[in-house]
């Protein structure tokens, strides 16, 4: 294990789809790793963004959307 | 007692506007999202989110429940936005390719990370690295970009996603992982660091 395969497949061992002991030799790389440590703590930020990213419509523009789409029908 | 989502699956049946406008104000802008990854313009986007809204409208009573209500839509925008892609000759392929691993060139030969660090943690300013992904998430490549929409944005689980855009678990783990990936290169290179 290396830091490749640590970049390559860190959501399948994220995500618990690996066997035993490819999981298990990710998990020692990166026990003992810094940079990987660093790497896995950077796609965590990244996904933490990609949660934000969407807020929700204000209120006037979903009632508007609402409207709009509610009066296309009748 | 029922679920807060069939509490609100009643109240669309029965019309209520309230309840449509709390789905609207939700999902509006990711379905939106979803939909310019196939057809391209924001003008057209729309308009499918548009007509995804009045199928939720015209559909709900036949609604069976079997997925959330929030898969269901994704679902039916996503057919109506292949179907009209079609329509103007795009296509987003689906299909997995050769794409090297967006920080290939930083390992050795051996597989260790060379050169300078990726960015250190001290750095991460969470506003600044919102912004990019703001961004760089409309720029990732269709299939990925789809499939990094349902899963980080929007919350979907990998087998709603597959059920989706009909693709299977592998591939769509693949595309994930792609996108995640080349999201945080982008946010690397552009902290400055290294």
């Amino acid at each position: 294990m290396n830091c490749r395969s640590v970049a390559h497949d860190w959501t399948e061992l994220n995500e618990g789809n690996l066997p035993f002991w490819r999981r298990a030799g990710l998990r020692f790389h990166l026990a003992v790793c810094p940079a990987c440590k660093v790497y896995v703590k950077q796609m965590g930020a990244t996904i933490e963004a990609l949660h934000e990213v969407e807020e929700p419509l204000p209120e006037d523009e979903s009632r508007a959307i609402a409207e709009r789409i509610l009066r296309s029908r009748k | 007692m029922p679920s807060p989502e069939e509490d609100l699956v009643a109240r669309l049946r029965a019309g209520d506007e309230v309840a449509f406008t709390k789905v609207v104000s939700e999902h509006h802008k990711a379905l939106v999202r979803l939909a310019r990854t196939f057809v391209g313009s924001e003008a057209a986007a729309e308009e499918v989110t548009q007509e995804t809204w009045v199928a939720l409208l015209d559909g709900i009573d036949g609604f069976e429940e079997r997925s959330s209500l929030k898969t269901w839509l994704f679902r039916v925008l996503v057919n109506r936005a292949r179907t009209r892609a079609k329509k103007q000759g795009r296509e987003v392929p689906f299909d997995l390719d050769d794409e090297p691993h967006p920080d290939e060139a930083r390992f050795s030969s051996a597989g260790f990370w060379s050169g300078p660090r990726p960015w250190s943690e001290a750095d991460i300013d969470h506003k600044r690295v919102l912004e990019i992904v703001r961004r760089e998430v409309d720029r990732l490549p269709g299939a990925q970009r789809a499939v990094v929409i349902m899963r980080d944005i929007e919350g979907l689980d990998a087998k709603e996603v597959c059920n989706v855009l009909a693709i299977q678990e592998t591939h769509q783990r693949v595309l994930l992982h792609r996108g995640r990936a080349k999201l945080r290169s982008i946010i690397e290179k552009e902290l400055g660091k290294p």
